[in-house]
Order: C-alpha cells, then sequence, then structure tokens
C-alpha cells in the first residue's frame, strides 16, 4: 500500500511541496542570502528518494508536472520587464551597453575557462547561459542541446556567488557609481545578485533588477553564434 | 477508483488552502469579501500567459527563430501590455503567482542532478572554476563599462 503511494506522482508532487514549504519559512525566518533554498530543499529530497528507495525516473513521473509550470512562469516574466521600463529609461545607454557587453562577456569567458579545464561539449552547453535568470537559461540550454540539470545548477552557484561576493568585488575593482554597481551584479548573476544588491540601496537595487531580464534576452538572441563559435 | 478520490480529496484542500491565503494576503482590501474574484483574476492570467506562450512557440518554430518559445512569449506578452491589449491587472495576479514561487519550479530538475552526479564527479572543477571566475568577471566588465558609458556624471556614490 505504502510502497504504491510512494510511486504515484501525487505522492512527487505532494511531497515536493512540502519540502518546498518547510523550506521557504525557514528561509524567510533566516533569510540569509548565502544560502540557498533551492538546492537545500532538492538535497532535502534526494535524499528522502534515496531512503525510501525511490529511482529518479518514477520521481520525474511527478516532477514534470511542476517543471511544466516552468514556461508559463518564464513568459510571465514580461510583468516586471514592463514594470522596469520607467527604470530602464532613466539610463537606456549605460543599461544597453553594459548588458550586451556583459552577455557576450559572461558567454565567451564560461566558454573558454570550461573548455582549459577539460570540460566536454555537452558540459559547454550547459554552462553558456549561466549568467541569465534560471527559466531563460533553461530555454537557452534546450534550444543549444545542453543538459537542464546542469544549467540549472551552474545558475543558482552563480547567483549564490554573487551574491555573497557581489558587494565587495564592486569595492575592490573601484567602481563608484551606483548604476555601474547595480547593471554588473545584475548582469552577472540575476536574481542572487540582485536580492544582494537591493541591500546595498535603492539605485543599486532597481538597476541590478532591471538588468535580469534584459540579460536573459539578449543573451538568448547572441548565445547560439557564440557558441556556434567556441564550442 | 480509490486514486481519484484522493486526488479529488487533495486538490479540494488545496483549493481551499489558497482561497484562505487570498483572503489573509489582501488584509483590509475589498478583494478579502470575494476571493473567488481573485481566482478569476489568476485564471484569467493564466489563459494569458499561457496564450502568449502558445502564440511564441508557433512564432519560434515557424520562422525557426533562434529565440526559445517561452522567451518569444515573453517578449509578446511584454508588446501586449506595452500597447494596451492586456492590462496590467488581468495578468498581474498570475504573474506574481508564478514568479514568487519559481523556486518551487525548479526544484525537480535540480533533484535529477542525482543522476548526474559521475559527470559532476568528472567534470566539477572545470564547472565550479569557470562558473566563479566568469561570474566576477563579467561583474567588473559590465560595471566598468556602464562607468565609461555614463561618463563622470551625477549618480556617483558620495563618499560618506
Amino acid at each position: 500500500m505504502l510502497s504504491s503511494l510512494l510511486s504515484e506522482p501525487l505522492f512527487q508532487v505532494t511531497l515536493t511541496l512540502v519540502v518546498y514549504a518547510a523550506v521557504n519559512r525557514l528561509y524567510r525566518k533566516v533569510p540569509f542570502f548565502a544560502f540557498n533554498p533551492l538546492l537545500l530543499a532538492a538535497a532535502i529530497i534526494i535524499f528522502i528518494l534515496y531512503y525510501a528507495g525511490v529511482d529518479y525516473s518514477v520521481y520525474a513521473k511527478g516532477g514534470d508536472m511542476i517543471t511544466f509550470l516552468l514556461g508559463p512562469a518564464t513568459v510571465a516574466l514580461g510583468v516586471p520587464l514592463y514594470k522596469q521600463i520607467p527604470a530602464i529609461r532613466a539610463n537606456w545607454k549605460a543599461i544597453f551597453v553594459g548588458i550586451t557587453v556583459g552577455s557576450i562577456t559572461g558567454i565567451v569567458s564560461t566558454l573558454l575557462l570550461a573548455k582549459a579545464l577539460g570540460a566536454g561539449r555537452e558540459t559547454l552547453l550547459s554552462l553558456a547561459a549561466k549568467s541569465t535568470t534560471m527559466p531563460i537559461a533553461l530555454g537557452i540550454t534546450e534550444m543549444l542541446g545542453g543538459n537542464d540539470k546542469l544549467i540549472v545548477l551552474a545558475v543558482a552557484v552563480t547567483g549564490m556567488f554573487g551574491g555573497i561576493t557581489g558587494a565587495e568585488v564592486m569595492k575592490w575593482a573601484g567602481i563608484r557609481s551606483r548604476v555601474a554597481i547595480g547593471v554588473g551584479i545584475g548582469t552577472a548573476s540575476h536574481v542572487g545578485g540582485t536580492s544582494r544588491a537591493v541591500q546595498i540601496g535603492e539605485t543599486e537595487g532597481s538597476m541590478s533588477g532591471a538588468a535580469i531580464v534584459l540579460t536573459g534576452l539578449v543573451s538568448a538572441l547572441i548565445a547560439p553564434y557564440l557558441v556556434g563559435w567556441l564550442v | 477508483m480509490l486514486k481519484n478520490v484522493v486526488i479529488q480529496y487533495i486538490m479540494m484542500v488545496m483549493s481551499t488552502s489558497l482561497r484562505i491565503t487570498l483572503c489573509r494576503k489582501d488584509g483590509q482590501n475589498h478583494m478579502a469579501k470575494s476571493p473567488e474574484k481573485k481566482g478569476v483574476r489568476i485564471l484569467e492570467g493564466f489563459v494569458i500567459i499561457l496564450l502568449s506562450q502558445s502564440i511564441g512557440t508557433l512564432l519560434s518554430n515557424y520562422f525557426k527563430l533562434t529565440l526559445p518559445g517561452t522567451l518569444t512569449g515573453l517578449v509578446l506578452l511584454f508588446l501586449a501590455l506595452l500597447f494596451r491589449i492586456v492590462k496590467m491587472e488581468q495578468v498581474e495576479a498570475a504573474a506574481n503567482l508564478l514568479l514568487d514561487n519559481m523556486m518551487l519550479l525548479f526544484i525537480p530538475l535540480n533533484v535529477g542532478l542525482m543522476t548526474m552526479l559521475p559527470r559532476l564527479r568528472q567534470e566539477w572543477v572545470a564547472i565550479i572554476t569557470s562558473v566563479l571566475a566568469s561570474t566576477i568577471i563579467v561583474m567588473i566588465v559590465t560595471a566598468k563599462v556602464v562607468q565609461i558609458t555614463e561618463g563622470r556624471r551625477s549618480n556617483v556614490k558620495q563618499s560618506s
């Protein structure tokens, strides 16, 4: 009886929702930016599945129902993009130049470094979009033919790292403009960095937020060409 | 048979709890008196978002765009808002519901990493090093470029 329930999508979806709710509650109480709720939730579920003896392919039947909603969630990013029009308009020139250069730098530097360190072809295709926000990175990676699980990990690590180091890197590099700090952090480390940029200041936060979706769109447009050239 | 009953029961519980959350979230707002209205709004928003995604996917496939269908859908939704074809209040509730719970939607893919352990064990140095180093490179390059483009204008941080 119990073992048949374990293999039901119903159980997989419920398990995911319960763990998510629990981790979310914990994160709200201890809102430490370096502590990633996504990776923690995934680790707990992997642990439970392992000890319950449930195979990933069984879990995926329920998991896919949740993953399906990522498509609509990506489209929903059009709403914050629309709301950011005033912030973008105020500094449009600096934002567009910065994001274009930043997106190219992100893809080229990741590919060259990973290639030099011996990463395989599929891994390279799965790392190219790592500076874009997760749903957009997933779309780009599927288009390039990379691995969806690997890009999600790479994006999560990027966001976490950008959140931890953003403020110090900017100070160290001698960046003084608030707009530059915001666009820099947002372009490099999407939502993870932005959650930190918001704490630095209002301008930094809104600029970082405005950079997220735009970086995703610019990266999506240029990634196929850069990847074709470098991989 | 039993399975269907259980699913229906869970869905009933979920929709009730959603309704309670919505009531609490709105607080003093007039919506609190009619959570059904908010439910309809979310449904309406979902229809608009799913339509954008469908049309976006069709366009991407038909014109063989390098832009993934979901991103074409994102652009379509943005344009629809810009040209007032869709009003913000029509999509806002559904969009926020999806965006606020984005982390949930990514959990299954992250759980899938358990199938990738052999590859991670083999390539983790390349993956971690390139990801971390590139993040810092992008941050500095972008910020420098923005600073140069701005020139030495007004919004320079006051040294306090």
